[in-house]
């Protein structure tokens, strides 16, 4: 019988999330560094309409690009528009949230009205609207998908720093002579992490999805080659009509493992919570 | 106790909660003086509001709370200062030791971090010095091995261990006042001598402490001047000896009569709601003494051979 050595780090982690973990590190990497992996330039042209062959392994658009080259580099935008909006609306998420439960009274009235009156924006039409009306770029669009996906954060860090701040060990800082500051700073903030890293996550994840839809409504940067745009160039571009599914699979692939993979890291802490408790 | 300059007087001391319009007293004209390197100790059963003085005295209560009368503490008034002032007051100079030691402390920083954070903050050592700081404070409170001590979480230390943790933290900090809110409670005796002890060490630096707690054989071996509360309202204070071995007040008898080694005989009935206050004396109802004055009037707080009584027989 032999014995698989597993590392304990492995062990406690979970062997889906560590899966996940590197699943998302190639993306990351393809993100960072396309030039170590993609087979060409993306700005080399090839003969257009190509099939799947050795020289091109998913074949080539109608413009004679490499598909797989477009796909590579596609990674980069489709991730950073991810995390920077994911990374805004955990910023407005947590301030708003720690705010209006640490200080409850009129600034949790003021803020939880404004939370309320976000959450019934009807999201998707409004985003389509702002990214009509205003010139497409990566940065609007991160913008205005970080602005409306704060709301969910803001309510689950209310509802835990309400809970949190009427524990002893936030009234013992108090005695202890802590500011309200640093009390959110050192005791609030990391105690609510395993609630933020989720929400984080799924923000992201969802992030991407409208990202896509977005882009394949064409109000994505046109210059900017995104996961999403590859699927809407392949559509309105051909790819459907002639089933060159080559083309429009892959990038609708990539933004299901992506947000798949990101979803489960960010439940990592559910799962594991009340083994990692006794650890 | 008249010592001319006090290091914290309380004087005429009444808190009132508002909860839903009904208005509970929960202290009532409560007076005590306290002089350096002294310890004055609380004791009286629960809901007696004994916790509720020593929330007042660091402005700790809750917004729906009304306090009236003064605190004084080295010739500050505390309901005057303004936040920063008072946070540098809390945990510097007065320093508060909480029931319940296991939510005292956070659960997610080992017990190194959780006395560096208020040592960093009131910059009691320089920081060079701020590690075998934490060890000599570890050590005093009782942690024989304290490098591995400090590498421990809360949720490693027994409820004990918790509690020498937390007065640690106050040992660091090395405050003038010690307030220590039932430090013993849910301990066996060993552990109670543990914490005897490092309370005694607060004392032997010269060091002023004020215990709350419902254990008279805690109060008995450290404390110099006692407090008994009844229903919101001192009863009886001046100083231990003479107190609990001749005590005048009948509450203070009937607390001593019902501790296990003096034959375990428990006051009949219980304390009266602070809701609804009987008009004359608040212990009348379970006096033995009582008289039809009793019912009928309060009693004030007179001064009878170098003790304060409330009790109409005095």
């Amino acid at each position: 019988m032999t014995v698989v050595y597993v590392p304990s780090w492995l062990k406690k982690m979970g062997y889906t999330p560590t899966f996940c973990i590197i699943i998302l590190g190639i993306f990351v990497y393809a993100a960072i560094f396309p030039k170590t992996i993609s087979p060409y330039s993306p700005e080399i042209r090839f003969s257009p309409y190509g099939e799947p062959d050795e020289n091109h392994m998913l074949g080539t658009d109608d413009m004679g690009y490499d598909i797989l080259t477009l796909l590579i580099y596609a990674t980069r935008i489709s991730l950073i528009i991810g995390v920077f909006a994911g990374i805004l609306s955990l910023c407005i998420g947590t301030s708003i949230g720690i705010a209006s439960g640490f200080h409850q009274g009129w600034i949790d009235d003021l803020m939880m009205g404004v939370t309320d009156i976000t959450l019934i924006i009807p999201k998707i039409p409004v985003i389509i609207l702002i990214a009509a009306y205003l010139h497409p770029s990566i940065w609007i669009l991160i913008i205005v998908l970080g602005l409306f996906s704060w709301e969910t954060t803001a309510r689950v860090v209310r509802a835990k720093t309400m809970q949190i701040r009427n524990s002893g060990f936030v009234l013992s800082s108090r005695c202890l002579g802590f500011s309200s500051f640093s009390i959110i700073i050192h005791d609030i903030i990391p105690v609510i992490y395993p609630v933020l890293l989720p929400k984080f996550m799924l923000t992201i994840a969802g992030a991407m999805i409208s990202e896509a839809s977005l882009s394949f409504l064409g109000l994505s940067d046109p210059m900017m080659e995104s996961w999403g745009k590859m699927i809407a160039d392949a559509f309105s571009h051909g790819g459907f009509i002639r089933e060159m599914w080559w083309w429009f699979l892959p990038p609708a692939i990539c933004i299901c493992v992506t947000v798949l993979a990101i979803t489960r890291i960010g439940m990592m802490y559910e799962s594991n919570e009340p083994e990692m408790a006794f650890k | 106790m008249n010592s001319p300059d006090p290091l914290l007087d309380i004087s005429n001391l009444s808190i009132t909660f508002l909860s839903d319009g009904i208005k509970i007293p929960a202290v009532s004209g409560f007076s005590c003086r306290i002089t350096q390197g002294t310890c004055t100790a609380i004791i009286g059963e629960s809901g007696c509001g004994k916790s509720v003085v020593a929330h007042a005295i660091l402005r700790l209560l809750p917004k729906n709370s009304l306090v009236e009368g003064e605190i004084i503490f080295k010739n500050l008034n505390i309901y005057r200062l303004n936040e920063r002032t008072l946070q540098s007051i809390r945990g510097n100079e007065i320093g508060i030791m909480f029931q319940s030691p296991d939510r005292a402390l956070n659960p997610i920083y080992r017990l190194y971090h959780q006395i560096l954070g208020p040592l960093d903050i009131h910059k009691v050592v320089p920081v060079q010095e701020s590690e075998a700081h934490i060890y000599k404070a570890l050590r005093k409170a009782g942690f024989s091995d304290p490098e591995h001590a400090s590498r421990l979480y809360p949720c490693h230390c027994s409820g004990g261990m918790n509690q020498r943790a937390v007065t640690a933290i106050i040992l660091s900090l090395e405050p003038d006042l010690v307030i220590a809110d039932e430090p013993t409670k849910g301990l066996d005796r060993s552990r109670i001598l543990d914490i005897q002890a490092s309370l005694k060490e607060i004392l032997h630096e010269n060091r002023t402490l004020l215990l709350i707690t419902h254990d008279i054989r805690l109060a008995h071996a450290i404390a110099h001047q006692i407090v008994v509360m009844y229903a919101g309202e001192i009863v009886e204070a001046g100083p231990v000896n003479a107190i609990l071995s001749s005590p005048s007040h009948p509450y203070t008898r009937g607390l001593i009569q019902s501790l296990p080694e003096n034959g375990f005989n428990p006051i009949p009935g219980c304390a009266p709601p602070l809701t609804s206050l009987p008009e004359g004396c608040r212990f009348a109802d379970r006096c033995y003494q009582a008289t039809k004055m009793c019912h009928k009037r309060p009693a004030n707080l007179t001064h009878v051979n170098g003790r304060m009584i409330r009790c109409h027989r005095y």
